[in-house]
């Protein structure tokens, strides 16, 4: 009888500790960096629009994805770059939001389908015009290449890791939540990505009847 | 009875307990083992010391192959060797083993070794492609030089090699176990004296795990690396070349059944490294694609086997750190006609200065050698494209995702300013103590310099007399070569025969002796085009006196 009151104060830290870690790890969210937010042009191309978490990707899903199924699942060489515009010198395609909920997350932004990449006579390099008229970007290889990989026998918390860990090194907690969460979520997730980026603008109806947010909100005609 | 039976029961149960304590305990020491053999000596440490690749992170096992598997393996397979013979390590390569080293049982210049997961094991380092020889004649003296491009490796022919050995029905412990011990008692019996990088022979634990996973999980790993650069052809290397943006492609996914051909063939003689310092801030690669020297090193670590997660980052820096100020060895002054050497310099001044700089570092200063480290288009260079043309707008960008992740407070001030800084070129020392501070808070930093540039980059010509042959692909033989018209160049010649030639500055590329040593270039092969760097801006129009005299004034660089 005298121990219950140690008991009581093992359980409860046990539990605040569990909340703690759960919302650290899924929920915490970190500001962009300014390099990204203070600057228009960035703001655009990179400004996380939040919606990382309900319809993003884990982060390192996201980088590692051309690497396992792109040779098989990308219509030509350049992982992302062989469908989407992309600024050299930068971690990821132009629409493509990094920003900390939980984990790193990837959130699509109204630049992946709203800019578009130009060679100008003289340059090889392209110019990455932030809302240009021009459409450049492969959306629906990119819908494809989502309902694609995740359709693949070989997607795998194994095989999605094993690429990771030739990249990265995922800490203890962080690794089991790619293992047992993040990467068989995103598999869903990609399925989902797949159907919504070829309608991205409208509000879906799954196969249960269900009606899910579309990928972006509509916004008045101007 | 029962008291019997329950004590006896209880022995038994302690003794499982205690031997799965044991061994939990073992396999833990096994599993964290990390302990790369360290040398102290810079020149040392650049020769042989490990950048991180043999290890293994996690699901990835590493590149690392036992040092037992890398001794045997000539042996094993003597009839794959390029001249068939064993008792030579990997001589017939060109890797460079130094004067009392055994080729059986040591390791060549290029190589480094670390124990991880309890076994000694063994993979490439910076100086395998950066370290070459040459002789004053047939029977002269080897010289080793660091940093000089590897004229006499052959790194397509070992990697052709490792493809036919990993595939061969020898390539399974029943074969391999008794060659090791066959290897094992024949060092023992050499009687040489115990070095870091001789590791003791197999105990009875490493018998069994290398005859049961070692063996086999070596053929994997060698069958998939190479199978993943299945579409590379080595044959078309050479000594002294190598492909060096195709296999990064692999690494990152690219569809290479969709890619043009053109864009798959981009063979490149290796580049020297001394000098580094002054080549902050250039652009470097061939065709100028960097300007990082950092980003430029960690890309190339990448053929070390030095991923993200196992790259020693400590070791590359103290290597780059090495490199930093290390100089060419001079042109041996007994051949050098000295009475020439003032009217080669006017013309040097007049027509090479702007773009290759000035002979001795910086290379650039004020008024002088504004183009040097700068691009020239390729419409007006005119050198072979092919190596241009695989480096990609899409692998520029797609690169930008590599190292990604690091460093982990990328966003600090001092990592901001870090990435910056690490293009700026060097004024002072404390330019160079104020860098090397952000580096080693903020190193590795994912990739954000890569480029697609049109054409290819003014070099600074330090130690030009050992990089010979010449321009990007080692199309042209000679300086005297260089300073001919196409038409007049060598069309096929013979690479990798390491006996120089003090006339013509280059090495000796025709003969029964370069026949028989070299490797036969043939400049008609696409990649391999000799054209380019000609016309009266380049001196090929210059008289044969002025050529004699500029060729003298080179050899001083």
């Amino acid at each position: 009888m005298r121990r219950r009151p140690a008991l009581i104060a093992v359980a409860a830290f046990v539990v605040v500790g569990l909340v703690l870690v759960t919302w650290t790890m899924l929920y915490r969210e970190a500001p962009q960096p300014a390099s990204i937010t203070s600057d228009a042009d960035s703001n655009f191309l990179y400004g996380s629009i939040g919606n990382e978490s309900n319809s993003g990707l884990p982060y390192w899903v996201a980088v590692v994805l051309p690497r396992v199924f792109g040779a098989q699942y990308l219509p030509g060489p350049g992982g992302y770059a062989a469908l989407l515009p992309w600024e050299e010198g930068q971690e990821l395609p132009v629409g493509f939001a990094k920003r900390t909920v939980g984990v790193e997350r990837v959130g699509f932004t109204c630049a992946l389908c709203h800019t578009s990449e130009r060679r100008l006579s003289g340059h090889v390099t392209p110019r990455i015009d932030a809302a240009g008229a021009l459409r450049a970007a492969d959306i629906n290889g990119l819908a494809d290449f989502f309902t694609q990989s995740a359709s693949d026998a070989r997607f795998s918390a194994d095989t999605i890791l094993q690429e990771i860990d030739l990249a990265y090194r995922l800490g203890v907690l962080e690794r089991a939540l790619y293992r047992f969460v993040l990467i068989p979520a995103s598999r869903e997730r990609l399925l989902d990505l797949g159907s919504r980026l070829r309608s991205p603008h409208a509000a879906t109806v799954s196969s249960s009847g269900s009606t899910r947010p579309a990928l972006f909100p509509k916004t008045p005609a101007h | 009875m029962a008291a019997t039976l329950r004590r006896w029961l209880t022995g038994i149960g302690g003794a499982v307990v205690t031997l799965i304590a044991i061994v939990a305990v073992y396999a833990l020491y096994r599993l964290t083992d990390d302990r790369p053999v360290k040398y102290d000596k810079p020149a040392e440490h650049f020769k042989y010391g490990s950048t991180g690749g043999e290890r293994g992170w996690k699901r990835q096992f590493g590149f690392g192959v036992p040092y037992w598997i890398w001794i045997a393996m000539p042996e094993l397979v003597p009839d794959l060797l390029p001249d068939g013979r064993p008792g030579r390590g990997y001589s017939s390569f060109g890797m460079i083993y130094e004067d009392g080293k055994d080729p059986r049982f040591d390791l060549p210049i290029g190589m480094s070794m670390r124990r991880t997961m309890g076994i000694d094991r063994v993979y490439f380092t910076c100086s395998v492609c950066h370290t070459g020889t040459y002789r004053d004649g047939a029977n002269g003296r080897r010289e080793i030089v660091l940093g000089m491009p590897a004229n006499t490796f052959e790194f397509g022919e070992l990697a052709r090699f490792l493809r036919k050995a990993s595939i061969d029905p020898r390539f399974q412990a029943s074969y391999m176990m008794p060659k090791i011990d066959e290897v094992a008692e024949s060092r023992t019996r050499a009687g040489l004296p115990d070095a870091p990088s001789r590791p003791p022979a197999m105990g009875v634990i490493d018998r069994l795990l290398f005859r049961y996973v070692g063996v086999s999980l070596m053929r994997d790993q060698l069958v998939s690396l190479l199978g993943r650069l299945d579409f590379i052809d080595f044959s078309k290397w050479g000594p002294g070349r190598v492909d060096t943006f195709d296999p990064p492609k692999a690494l990152l996914g690219f569809r290479i059944d969709q890619a043009h051909p053109d864009a798959l063939n981009g063979v490149a003689d290796f580049p020297s490294v001394w000098n580094q310092k002054s080549r902050k801030g250039m652009w470097l690669h061939w065709d100028g694609n960097n300007c990082s020297v950092d980003e430029r090193n960690l890309s190339a670590g990448f053929g070390t086997g030095a991923t993200p997660a196992t790259i020693d980052a400590k070791a590359v820096t103290d290597i780059a750190d090495f490199l930093w100020d290390a100089q060419p060895p001079p042109f041996p002054s007994g051949h050098v006609r000295q009475p020439l050497v003032s009217r080669g310099e006017a013309i040097y001044k007049e027509y090479c200065q702007t773009c290759h700089g000035t002979q001795k570092p910086p290379f650039r200063q004020a008024g002088d050698g504004t183009r040097v480290g700068q691009v020239t288009p390729l419409e007006r260079i005119k050198t072979d494209r092919h190596r241009l043309d695989t480096y990609t707008p899409e692998l520029a960008r797609a690169q930008g995702s590599l190292y990604a992740g690091y460093p982990p407070d990328a966003d600090r001030a001092e990592c901001r300013e870090y990435v910056e800084d690490v293009c700026r070129p060097v004024q002072s020392d404390a330019d160079v103590q104020r860098f090397r501070r952000l580096r080693d808070q903020c190193y590795p930093a994912r990739f954000q310099h890569f480029r697609k540039t049109e054409g290819y980059a003014n070099q600074p010509l330090d130690g030009l007399w050992l990089r010979a042959p010449y321009l990007h692909n080692g199309s042209v033989p000679t300086l005297r070569g260089l300073l001919e018209r196409q038409p007049m160049r060598p069309k096929v010649f013979y690479i990798g025969y390491d006996v120089y030639d003090f006339d013509d500055v280059g090495f000796v590329t025709s003969g029964p002796e370069a026949e028989k040593y070299g490797w036969r270039l043939d400049t008609s092969v696409p990649g391999n085009d000799n054209g380019g760097h000609e016309g009266r801006e380049y001196g090929t129009e210059l008289s044969p006196d002025d050529k004699n005299a500029l060729i003298e004034y080179l050899k001083g660089f």
